[in-house]
């Protein structure tokens, strides 16, 4: 054992360390459980906190709250279909079908497994393989910025279900919905209709909430849906662990989730809700039964939860490698860890060694810790099911409400997370897919920016960018991904 | 008309109007797209995938019905509530907001006005005193 | 009669937070236009939390991001100017008019102090083949608009700087918009463009860690943190807009308040901690008073007014 690890373990292992880490994970848990407060604001809101106490304590509350929120944000996708961040967007898909057939409480175990697995993966991959993981992520110009996205938008077909064409449809209602506010380039007001409050686009997050949470509410109201829900209630909540065999079949489904959440999350600016959404479909793609994902697979389930968690390692691996943000949580930490004199980098890792091994050490132990709170959570939890349906209505209208409110004190995104909230409803009831609409609003921006950018510094000449290999490479998996369809009907 | 063909149909006329408003940006600067050329493709991408939907003659399915009024009121209850945001009282607002959306739903007003408070309470705690949000 | 009863108690509530009393009887909230984590924020955070002690209530910090600043701008400037409301002011309140994206400006505040200034810096990788900002310049003269330069998006001050660089010493360069100077340093990192032009603050870690190399500050002194980097004063161009921080109210706060306000800032201004913060994040601790603040921001406005408009038609 190296010197520099016994140092670490000391740090780590001081009672005041696991005080600040558990009271991270608890307060984590619940920003990331109710929807409208997402691990970002969490990290911000706690940061200037962190001012006060040493910098291992105050990274142990800040790590600790990153790791508690991304899995409880699939607690009440699972169990009322409303994700509580955008990285458990793709969790709500199989979670809900699962807790709609009476195996909540299974969905819920296999939310805090996989969590873990996804999180100690990417630990696993940063401590292996940091610096050829960051090189990767250094060399994604605008060109692979383009190549991912474009990537990403390809796989709205695959997460419609039935309906592709009106899937698609909605997919390009994202992406125009994300065109409005400066260009991107030349900073020239796009469809802002003269409000000042579009400049910068429409927000991400209260448009989640008023398409998963408020559209969710009037969906269920419209369809008379009872005072209870009868079926989850009358059903017992069911084993939280699966068998062995249902676990032999998970474990590909989560390494795959685990490897795809890692890379996505190590590029900056792509995190948990890209890499949760590519892993689900790529599972979905090499499995044999695709017709049962978004119908409650176990593997459909397993791969997005480890995904969403494996991006966590995956950020901060950029972050620590190169000082870089890989998400927005990151981009604070790193303002926090300034703040106690420590700059991330390449320097970190040749003149504070030990600080690194106390930093891997305190995400492993909160990897665990909040494993550990969801297995003995998911009991208690599941009663949300027993809440007469009005009250958790209520509750999400207004937690909803002033969750869109807080993110940027700002009123404009209360009425953006209402008119999603109806529009959402409207396109629900006309059989609209709403997963494809969530990936052109995330992907839209990756994709025109970087798309230009690309053509800035190709002169304006298409095929340049061409010529590079990641992009090539992303070019192939989108025509793989658009044409398999037509094959396998063919073969079928 | 089929439900598919009225989806088809709004998605065309918001397709013409994204293309319309985007010939309105400025053009580009030589061989480089301006600000109205993503939009544009879009909104031509959208026309197309329209299309099949509003020529496809799809059989009529049986659906349940839909009660329309129940969602009506409480989308209109709450946008009632999203207009008065902002004009004080947050707590007494947010109270009497809820209490009527539960006795919309059917709750008894006993049971809608305890659950309204302890809804409010606990936003009133989290944010306003938690997280320094000021709300009224 | 409830209401009788009711109603002069109304207008003493009423009355406690705004008139009359000692000033301040309550928390102040300090409106923030950039989101959580950044420097502004940090700045404004700290700050609040130094000046807590002489004004002996809370400051509350509130992010308002959006349209570089101009609706955390436009929403303070409105409140009641009763100095409960402050916001924190970057160099954007002289910019956010000239971009056209909302009419406020440093005329419709009430300006409290300065505290900070943040120049600019140029750097490029340890591994480019120019060591100082006439080789540069060479370089970019013999291949008009070869050389690319990433900036923190169209309009921001880092921008503009990169614009008045070219429009001095007559050259011209391709600008790569992004969203931030973080993502534009990544940029430049990965080998994806050849130079770019970010706060001192923004770039000392990753010179300090050997990846870049500053060939300019763009200032009149040389930067603490980079002693050995000429400035551009130094190489005879005598330009350069930094960033800076201040604090202000709307128009029309009572001047006992303004004054109230700017000596608990003096005195964060001059504690160890605020000292250490400058250092470490590449800011040249100034102190303005509330009039020499005001000229040097009404200064700034006409400047950019003069300058912005015309330089970002060039570009577009």
């Amino acid at each position: 054992m190296t010197p520099d690890l016994l140092v670490a373990l000391r740090a780590v292992f001081e009672l005041q360390t696991l005080g600040f880490l558990a009271v991270g994970v608890v307060l984590g848990a619940i920003f990331g459980a109710l929807p409208g407060l997402t691990a970002t604001m969490g990290v911000a809101v706690l940061t200037p906190l962190t001012f006060w106490v040493s910098a291992e304590q105050g990274l142990a509350m800040l790590l600790g709250i990153y790791a508690g929120a991304i899995p409880a944000g699939g607690i009440p996708a699972i169990l009322i279909n409303v994700p509580g961040t955008p990285a458990s967007i793709a969790t709500s898909w199989d979670g809900y079908a699962l807790s709609q057939r009476g195996q909540a409480g299974l969905a819920l175990g296999l939310n805090a497994w996989m969590s873990l697995a996804g999180q100690l993966v990417s630990i696993v991959f940063l401590a292996v393989a940091a610096f050829p993981i960051a090189t990767f992520a250094l060399s994604f110009g605008p060109a692979e910025y383009f190549g991912l996205a474009l990537f990403g938008i390809s796989l709205m077909a695959g997460v419609s279900g039935k309906h592709v064409l009106k899937g698609l449809l909605a997919g390009c209602l994202g992406l125009a919905l994300a065109t409005v506010g400066l260009d991107p380039m030349t900073a020239y007001p796009r469809f802002n209709f003269g409000i000042a409050d579009f400049l910068d686009g429409i927000s991400f997050v209260p448009v989640m909430i008023g398409l998963f949470g408020l559209s969710e509410v009037l969906t269920q109201i419209s369809e008379g849906a009872g005072r209870t829900q009868t079926a989850q209630a009358d059903a017992k909540l069911g084993r939280t662990t699966p068998t062995g065999e249902e676990a032999r079949r998970i474990a590909p489904a989560a390494f795959t989730g685990a490897a795809i959440g890692t890379l996505v999350g190590a590029i900056p600016a792509a995190g948990g809700d890209v890499g949760s959404v590519i892993a689900w479909e790529q599972t979905r793609r090499l499995a044999r039964d695709k017709e049962i994902y978004g119908k409650g697979s176990l593997e459909g389930l397993s791969s997005a939860v480890a995904a969403a968690n494996a991006a966590i390692g995956g950020a901060m691996t950029t972050m620590l490698t190169l000082g870089i943000p890989g998400d927005a949580v990151s981009a604070i930490l790193i303002g926090a860890l300034l703040i106690h004199g420590i700059q991330p980098g390449p320097l970190l890792f040749q003149n504070n060694r030990p600080f690194v091994f106390t930093l891997v050490l305190l995400m492993v132990l909160a990897a665990v810790l909040v494993f550990l709170l969801g297995l003995l959570g998911a009991r208690p939890l599941a009663r949300v099911l027993r809440v007469p349906n009005p009250w958790l209505w209520a509750g999400i209208v207004l937690f909803g409400t002033v969750g869109a409110y807080a993110l940027n004190n700002a009123v404009v995104d209360v009425w953006a997370m209402y008119v999603a909230g109806v529009i959402g409803f409207l396109l629900r009831r006309a059989t609209v897919p709403l997963g494809p609409l969530v990936l052109g609003l995330i992907l839209g921006p990756m994709m025109e920016a970087n798309l230009r950018r690309a053509l800035i510094l190709s002169r304006g000449d298409w095929t340049v960018p061409l010529t590079r290999p990641i992009v090539l490479f992303f070019l192939l998996a989108t025509v793989v991904s658009l044409a398999s369809p037509f094959f396998r009907r063919k073969s079928a | 008309m089929s439900a598919d063909r009225i989806v088809g149909l709004v998605f065309a006329a918001f397709a013409a109007a994204l293309m319309a408003g985007a010939k309105a940006l400025p053009a580009g600067i030589g061989k480089q797209p301006g600000a109205g050329f993503f939009p544009f493709w879009i909104g031509v991408a959208m026309l197309l995938l329209a299309a099949p939907l509003i020529l496809k003659t799809s059989p009529e399915k049986a659906k349940e019905p839909i009660r329309w009024s129940r969602p009506a009121l409480v989308a209109g209850l709450t946008l009632v509530y999203l207009l008065l945001w902002g004009s004080g009282w947050f707590a007494l607002r947010t109270v009497v907001f809820l209490a009527l959306l539960l006795r919309l739903l059917g709750e008894s007003w006993r049971a809608g006005l305890g659950v309204s408070a302890t809804l409010t309470a606990a936003v009133v705690l989290a944010f306003q005193y938690g997280l320094r949000v000021s709300l009224e | 009669m409830f209401a009788r009863a009711l109603l002069p108690a109304l207008l003493l509530l009423a009355g406690c937070s705004t008139a009359d009393g000692p000033y301040p009887s309550k928390e102040i909230r300090l409106i923030v236009q950039a989101a959580p984590g950044g420097t502004s924020d940090t700045v404004s955070r700290v700050m609040a939390s130094l000046a807590e002690g002489p004004l002996g209530v809370p400051v509350v910090c509130e992010n308002k991001p959006g349209a570089s600043g101009a609706l955390a701008f436009a929403f303070t400037v409105r409140r009641p100017p009763d100095g409960y409301t402050i916001g924190h002011a970057p160099v954007e309140i002289a910019t956010v008019r000239s971009l056209g994206f909302a009419d406020v400006g440093p005329d419709d505040m009430a300006l409290i102090c300065m505290v900070s200034k943040t120049p600019p810096a140029l750097v490029v990788r340890t591994d480019a083949p120019w060591q100082s900002l006439d080789e540069l310049l060479d370089a970019a003269r013999k291949d008009p608009g070869g050389l690319i330069f990433s900036n923190s998006g169209t309009g921001s001050i880092w921008h503009f700087n990169t614009l008045l660089l070219e429009q001095r010493t007559g050259v011209r360069f391709t600008h790569l918009p992004y969203g931030g100077s973080s993502p534009a340093l990544v940029s430049l990192l990965g080998g994806h463009v050849d130079a770019a032009i970010a706060g001192v603050g923004e770039v000392v870690a990753h010179v300090q860690s050997g990846k870049l190399r500053p060939l300019a500050v763009f200032d009149e002194a040389r930067s603490s943190v980079f002693p050995d980097t000429p400035t551009t004063h130094e190489l005879g161009y005598e330009f350069g807009a930094p960033a800076w921080s201040g604090f202000f109210g709307p128009k029309g706060v009572p001047d006992d308040r303004v004054a109230k306000l700017a000596g608990a800032f003096k005195q964060a201004f001059d504690s160890e901690e605020w000292k250490e913060l400058c250092l470490e994040r590449g800011m040249t601790p100034v102190y303005l008073d509330r009039d020499a603040f005001r000229t040097f921001a009404l200064e700034q406005s006409d400047f950019f007014a003069g300058e912005l408009p015309q330089l970002l038609r060039m570009e577009r």
